[in-house]
């Protein structure tokens, strides 16, 4: 059965030619038989878009407010077993699975030799499976959102008992003092821990797989990323796991990525530093 | 060119010529229809090769946005993808690394392998150590067909040798493209004594994903375009041809991040791959 793309280049096309074709054959004044094969070069025009452009031809249709609506769903969900994420484009399922790589080899402890080495066997990664993989290497925030968090509450909680002790009079001076410095001592510690962002570096391997329902999308994903978590664990020396649940959040979603409790409070300091 | 290439740039390219041949047809207005033809004809060829300059001079000048998933959207200018949680703005940029100056323009198969490889490892983590944001790098590889591959290679370098032949036998023949022609043979050579050692080709894709935050849409987007400067100017080191992605294929690499093509096919049919 013809693709969308195919039957719109084809109309397309053949709209561009009829109208082309009458009108240069029509006993009509010039000026509008130009405006006709201005149209009809409009026409060949999107004939020739629909090459890249034929998943925009309907949403550009429905357009709304000058805002192209590809989709309204979320992009993935998690599947029910935690370890792969489903996708639908139209009536395809696809799974996809996520293998960690946990590499802590660094090249400044390396001799020339085991440098070779190592590249050989990470060219051998490249080669180890016949089906479409993606190797990825991630730099990311490590996440301090509830470290922070937990600095806020204290924060909040002290701060709370240093205005009450304040407000009330026959309150013991040291105690409000003592109250002060504790207000003073959780700032110092959040300030510290927002200013500073800590990385880290993973390494992952994904791997996609399709079908009728999302159980078997899932299944051959799981299965392909088994097979890729042997190869690539035996020829490297070490233990690769299947990623779920908030790892694979991590590796998709950019606020895991960036988490946003830890870069809100630096984005606060940068805000009060230039004193906006 | 690809049988696809010759079909669009075919068909479409008939019709405005078509134009030109009856623009006789149009009158006192016979130049301005040859005029709106060859514009056409211009048009469609940037379509072809070019279209990442002319779909965001579209959507910018109609001021459209795309909305790709739920929470997502993708500003007129095309240049990354932007995510509002809770009042924060994330935005999502690529970089393309193909290596195909690394093979073509650069690589020098006189220096040993050997060296090449132990330079790889170190030259990466100097790369980690000096990006000061998240970032991923990402590889799409997969297996080609052997046999089909070596018939490619072995094409290829049919036709280098030719070429390589008739510039040696022009009147006065240019040393530096007798040099080219001969690094480009010596570089499919080596490809193909190594797939008589039994190497497995393998074809890939390869992009860098950059993510930045901002209190506002503006502000993700310019952190964005720094951070991603900061990763041209980084990658420099490892030779690689760094683009930063605009336009269609921007879509197509935010949705890599969920799924990856489960055919050879179907990834060839998005992207120029590496082989």
């Amino acid at each position: 059965m013809p693709s969308l793309k195919s039957l719109l280049f084809v109309a397309f096309v053949g709209i561009s030619l009829v109208i082309m074709i009458i009108t240069s054959t029509l006993q009509i004044p010039s000026y509008i038989k130009i405006i006709f094969l201005a149209i009809a070069l409009f026409i060949d025009i999107l004939a020739m878009s629909t090459r890249f452009y034929s998943y925009l031809f309907i949403p550009l249709y429905k357009m709304k407010d000058k805002t192209i609506v590809l989709s309204n769903e979320e992009p993935f969900y998690i599947a029910p077993s935690g370890n792969a994420i489903i996708t639908r484009e139209g009536s395809d399922v696809y799974a996809t699975a996520f293998v960690k790589i946990p590499i802590y080899k660094s090249a400044t402890e390396m001799n020339e030799e085991e440098k070779i080495d190592f590249a050989r066997l990470f060219s051998r990664i490249v080669s180890i499976s016949k089906t479409p993989y993606k190797i990825t290497t991630q730099m990311y925030l490590i996440n301090k959102d509830d470290y922070i968090n937990k600095i806020r509450d204290k924060l909040n909680e002290v701060e709370e008992r240093y205005q009450k002790s304040m407000s009330e009079k026959e309150t013991n001076p040291s105690i409000v003092e003592r109250e002060k410095g504790e207000v003073t001592m959780w700032h110092n510690l959040l300030e510290s821990i927002g200013r500073i962002q800590s990385h880290a570096l993973l390494n992952y391997v994904t791997v996609t797989a399709t079908g009728s329902t999302e159980e078997e999308a899932t299944a051959l994903a799981t299965q392909q990323a088994d097979e890729l978590s042997s190869g690539i664990g035996a020829t490297l020396g070490i233990t690769t796991t299947m990623m779920t649940g908030e790892e694979i959040l991590l590796v998709t979603q950019a606020d895991y990525t960036i988490p946003f409790s830890t870069v809100s409070e630096e984005i606060r300091q940068k805000t009060v530093s230039e004193g906006l | 060119m690809d049988e696809e290439t010759i079909i669009y740039l075919g068909f479409t390219g008939l019709v405005a010529l078509i134009a030109i041949f009856f623009a006789a047809n149009y009158g006192a207005l016979s130049i301005v229809a040859i005029i709106l033809s060859i514009v056409t004809l211009i048009i469609i060829a940037i379509i072809n090769y070019a279209d990442f300059i002319l779909f965001p001079i579209v959507t910018i000048v109609l001021g459209i946005k795309t909305v790709p998933a739920k929470n997502y959207m993708i500003p007129k200018n095309q240049n990354c993808i932007i995510k509002n949680v809770n009042g924060l703005y994330y935005a999502t940029g690529y970089l393309t690394a193909n290596v195909y100056n690394y093979v073509f323009a650069a690589e020098r198969v006189d220096i040993s392998e050997e060296q090449k490889l132990a330079s790889g490892p170190e030259k990466w983590e100097r790369i980690v150590m000096n990006v000061k944001f998240p970032f991923k790098f990402h590889l799409i590889t997969y297996a080609n067909e052997i046999q089909a591959y070596r018939e490619d290679l072995e094409g290829k370098r049919g036709f280098l040798e030719f070429q390589l032949s008739k510039e040696m036998q022009a009147a006065s023949p240019n040393q530096l493209t007798i040099d080219d022609f001969q690094r480009r043979i010596n570089v499919i050579q080596s490809r193909i004594e190594r797939l008589s050692s039994g190497e497995r080709p393998v074809g890939s894709v390869m992009y860098i994903e950059s993510i930045a935050v901002g209190v506002s849409e503006k502000a993700a987007s310019d952190a964005l375009t720094n951070q991603i400067n900061q990763l041209q100017t980084v990658f420099n080191s490892m030779d690689l041809s760094i683009n930063r992605v605009v336009g269609r294929e921007l879509n197509i690499l935010f949705r890599f991040g969920y799924f990856i093509p489960t055919s050879t096919a179907e990834l060839e049919g998005l992207f120029n791959v590496q082989k």
